[in-house]
């Protein structure tokens, strides 16, 4: 198995710090927003809209992950942003710098 | 078979099924499939 | 800027439906050259083909798939590791971000090549074998290969690599 943090630890998603795509993950453009793939863990993740994937190549743009949804979210949508933020976080497709 | 064991595979199916497999269907933006092992060449 | 407006979650088979930008993954015949001759044999390898393709031509299939993205491609044949230059491919295949998924009879992994193998980020490698003792496997398989080798491959991997997922 590859060296894996224990979940509780992946699990903490603190929008106040600096995040970014994970470096093991593949990102690729598709009509529907992008799919993600983990060389390390092996997942495979569809984001869904275009403004998610714009925010999660943004990140390492941002002193925190607050300040790129502020930034970038739709209207509205933020705690939803956030909430996806979390469980990208989970999947180990985004993590701290 | 024991009839408590073949009640817990029905059980097993029943929430495989519900679960849609390896999918992970939540209202997220988001969705997760475990492709590990589902392509190779045996 | 466009606003996405999300309203229905969308649903993953009705993606499915519309296509993607490109393959997830691929499957690669590298060659039908084999040292064995297994029974059950799905490519019904053992001669390689006059016309396989040529190193140049192998790298420009990765090109390919690079431009593409795909994620990775499933190697197998025949025997991949009978191509003298399946190494140069593995790493050719690897610096430019293709994962390679390899299936062999694991014949010709010494414990230096396993040592390089499980030095490999992006490689998953698969060894086939058909019995839980070297007399049923090496029925199936058509020669003696475990017996042959002493399977190097189970001494050579560094502790913790695992056995059904990629040393690295």
């Amino acid at each position: 198995m590859t060296n894996a943090a224990p979940v509780a630890e992946r699990a903490l998603f603190d929008a106040a710090l600096a995040w970014r795509l994970h470096p093991q993950v593949a990102l690729r453009d598709e009509a529907f927003g992008a799919l993600a793939y983990h060389y390390g863990n092996r997942r495979l993740v569809f984001l869904k809209s275009r403004a998610l994937v714009e925010l999660v190549r943004s990140l390492e743009q941002y002193g925190s992950a607050a300040d790129a949804i502020d930034a970038i979210a739709p209207p509205g949508e933020a705690q939803r942003y956030r909430a996806t933020l979390a469980r990208l976080c989970r999947s180990e497709v985004i993590d701290v710098r | 078979m024991p009839e408590d064991e073949t009640v817990q595979l029905e059980a097993d199916a029943a929430a495989a099924e519900e679960g849609g497999g390896s999918l992970e269907v939540d209202d997220l933006l988001v969705e997760e499939v475990s492709i590990d092992g589902m392509c190779g060449v045996y | 800027m466009s606003v996405d407006v999300p309203t229905q979650p969308l649903v993953l088979k009705d993606r499915f439906k519309q296509g993607l930008a490109a393959p997830i993954c691929l499957t690669w015949e590298l060659t039908y050259a084999c040292n064995l001759a297994c029974v059950h044999c799905l490519s019904s390898s053992g001669r390689r083909d006059p016309n396989e393709l040529t190193t140049a031509e192998a790298m420009g299939v990765i090109d390919e798939m690079a431009a593409l993205q795909v994620f990775y491609v499933n190697v197998g044949g025949g025997e991949p590791m009978v191509r003298a230059d399946f190494f140069d491919l593995l790493s050719y295949a690897v610096g430019r971000k293709v994962g390679v998924k390899f299936s062999t009879n694991g014949t010709r992994i010494s414990a230096p090549r396993a040592q390089q193998l499980a030095a490999m980020d992006y490689v998953d490698i698969q060894i086939s074998v058909d019995g839980a003792d070297a007399p049923t496997n090496d029925a199936v398989r058509g020669r003696a290969p475990l017996r042959r080798r002493g399977a190097p491959w189970t001494t050579s991997l560094p502790p913790g690599s695992g056995s059904s997922r990629s040393p690295s």
